[in-house]
């Protein structure tokens, strides 16, 4: 088991490495020049070309890439161009408003499909599982940005509960700042609830077929019981396999619902520092937002050892 | 006279087909059974044997329509709601499956498999019916009952699995076992093995057992009466001994030519000519009469009676001797 933990390990070093240089590579072909935009047009050749030399923009290619990973590696992520403080710094400010709201927008989603697929799988073809069908289908199709407009104008507009953007700091108490993550939250974790939902539903209903659940019943457990203790465990595996895929797009949703919501998180960031052409910055975001990907696909594959005991013990 | 334990009387189960029709599977099934008796079933594939097993556990699938009475201890299955079937299931009567493979849950351990039971039904604590669990692994001869309660089923072999399932049923001391062939799908040293065990521990608990089997072999030596089954319909009754010795039912002569012996007369086995026929096309008259090497055009007329010729022996035959009182 420690060996196939190495490999894994060894082979997520990898996939960072790769995707590293992928993104340096896109950075580089992209139009505009750094130097340039932090001058303004009135700068002259000279000192522009002062500028590139001062950022390193003069050595080439390979030896950028080098020396921008030795950096990583050492946790210097290297200076904004536009707000002329560390990447390392920026970042972290940044991550204390996206971590939480993904996480917090994974749980709903949890929190939501788990019970809604599992009554739908329990009570095939039942007015249960058709409103359930029909729920998700909603969820999926319904883009979570205009899911997020329309919550705000519910809830913040019209009732005036949570605040319809904006986010006052930790700083100003927790509950305050959840509170302003809920609603982005909700808008987050709806598309991926829907799929989750239906994920769980026809992996539920392929366990409660199985010879053990009605060895269960043959105990003498309930249905409730047999279904909660012995089905569903065992429907898990690919709902948490969803769960991992579902994180990329949990990562893309972040950076449109952070602008709708007007949340300094990692998605605005990545989004000024395009528009800027703040390319350490995008670079260093973006290389974040694969390696977190990436962490989570790696926890994914960890899970499947507690959830099926049947892959433990080998190598 | 006292209430046996299990009395079924007229049973018929009928399948929903998808097609909306419903189509008569097991019919007319009536049987007694008293404590700690020991009664076989045999049937070829897709007589009816799971379904019956099932029947009696309140257990049939959604599309299965039961009708007629399965008196447990005086009380009706059939007309009990879930709940109450839940406190008689594993409490009264036990199930062991077929497929020792499929009926063990993979996500599990073994031990609070069996221990679940004790745990939602009786009311012991997990530490208690854990303990429990082990002696009941002990019982069933496994080796190193302690460290192996803690292992999940990928990790035992076909037979250990097996005995898991016994454990199971076992655990809480049911009046009544049912085994649906519980060694189909051993090898052949290992069926003897937990053949065994079943025997000596149904026999110690004082558990009546129905053992359900395709293999005339194992209900011999295991029970003291026997039922034959064929396209849901009994065709025969009676002890053991005297069905295999004076079988009156033609079927019942084939299933017993077709049982391997140490000497067999012509040195080669004999099967029955013919397959079993769908529930959707038997024959008219009698269901065996397609088959039956013993049939006269009488087969065809009617189904025949169920009749007593000698009391206590049941048996469907228009050419078996004439009907005593039962
Ligand atoms: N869930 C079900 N849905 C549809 N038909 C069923 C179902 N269960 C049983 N049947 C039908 O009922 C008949 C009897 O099935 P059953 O499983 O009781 O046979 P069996 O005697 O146990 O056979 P085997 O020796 O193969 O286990 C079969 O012909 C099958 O087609
Ligand atoms: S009734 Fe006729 S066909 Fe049926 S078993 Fe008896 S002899 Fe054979
Ligand atoms: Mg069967």
């Amino acid at each position: 088991m420690t060996g196939l933990l190495l490999r894994r390990i060894a082979s997520l070093v990898l996939t960072l490495l790769a995707v590293s240089a992928l993104i340096f590579l896109v950075m580089d072909v992209l139009p505009g020049d750094p130097a340039a935009i932090m001058l303004g047009t009135s700068a002259t050749p000279e000192t522009l070309e002062a500028l590139r030399r001062e950022l390193g923009l003069d050595q080439p290619l390979v030896l950028r890439y080098l020396s921008w990973l030795a950096g990583v590696a050492t946790g210097d992520l290297g200076m904004s161009y536009t707000y002329g403080v560390p990447v390392a710094g920026l970042i972290a400010e940044r991550l204390v408003v996206t971590l939480p709201l993904a996480f917090l927008a994974i749980l709903l989603s949890v929190a939501i499909a788990i019970p809604l697929g599992v009554a739908s799988a329990a009570r095939r073809n039942s007015v249960v599982d058709t409103a359930v069908g029909f729920l998700s289908q909603m969820f999926i199709a319904v883009p979570g940005f205009w899911v997020g407009l329309l919550l705000v104008l519910v809830f913040s507009v019209s009732f005036g509960w949570v605040p319809s953007g904006g986010f006052p700091g930790w700083q100003a108490g927790v509950l305050p700042a959840l509170g302003a993550l809920v609603l982005p939250a909700i808008a987050l974790a709806l598309p991926q609830a829907g799929v989750l939902t239906r994920v769980t539903r026809s992996a539920v209903i392929e366990v409660m077929n199985e010879d053990f659940v009605r060895t269960a019943r043959a105990k003498g457990l309930p249905r409730r019981k047999a279904l909660w203790r012995h089905a569903v465990p065992n429907a898990l595996v690919p709902v948490v396999t969803i769960l991992g895929l579902q994180f990329t797009f949990l990562i893309a949703g972040a950076v449109l619902v952070e602008n709708v919501f007007n949340l300094p998180g990692l998605g605005r960031l990545a989004l000024q520092a395009l528009s800027q052409r703040d390319i350490i910055v995008m670079q260093d975001v973006v290389l974040f937002f694969a390696a977190l990907v990436i962490v989570m696909n790696f926890l994914v594959d960890l899970s499947y050892l507690a959830l099926d005991p049947r892959l433990r013990g080998r190598t | 006279m006292t209430q046996p334990l299990l009395r079924i009387e007229n049973l018929a189960i009928s399948i929903d087909r998808p097609d909306g029709a419903r189509q008569p599977i097991v019919t007319d099934i009536s049987l007694t059974l008293e404590a700690g008796e020991t009664l076989g079933i045999v049937g070829e594939s897709g007589s009816g044997k799971s379904l019956l097993a099932l029947a009696v556990m309140g257990l049939l699938p959604p599309v299965a329509r039961p009708t007629g009475r399965i008196l447990l201890e005086g009380r009706d299955l059939l007309a009990m709601d879930d709940e109450t079937l839940c406190s008689v299931r594993g409490r009264r009567v036990g199930l062991i499956f077929q497929e020792p493979l499929t009926a063990l849950n993979p996500a599990m351990t073994v031990g609070d498999q069996i221990a679940e039971g004790m745990v939602i039904q009786d009311g012991l604590s997990w530490r208690a019916a854990r303990r429990e669990a082990i002696t009941l692994l002990d019982r069933v001869r496994m080796p190193e009952a302690a460290r192996l309660s803690r292992s999940y089923p990928h990790a035992l072999s076909g037979g250990q699995r097996q005995r898991v399932g016994i454990a199971i049923a076992l655990a809480m001391k049911p009046a009544l076992m049912i085994a649906d062939e519980p060694t189909t799908a051993l090898d052949v040293t290992v069926q003897a093995e937990v053949l065994d065990i079943l025997d000596d521990l149904t026999r110690d608990a004082g558990m009546a057992l129905i053992l359900v089997s395709h293999d005339l072999g194992v209900i011999a030596r295991m029970c003291a009466r026997t039922l034959v089954l064929y396209a849901g319909r009994r065709l025969e009754e009676g002890l053991t001994r005297d069905v295999l010795t004076m079988p009156l039912n033609p079927y019942t002569r084939g299933l017993l030519r077709a049982v391997p012996r140490r000497q067999p007369q012509d040195g080669r086995l004999q099967t029955i000519p013919g397959t079993v026929p769908s529930f959707a096309a038997l024959p008219p008259g009698c269901v065996f009469s397609d088959r039956c090497p013993e049939r006269i055009d009488a087969c065809h007329a009617a189904e025949p009676r169920w009749t007593y010729p000698v009391p206590g022996r049941g048996v469907r035959c228009i050419r078996a001797p004439g009907e005593a009182m039962p």
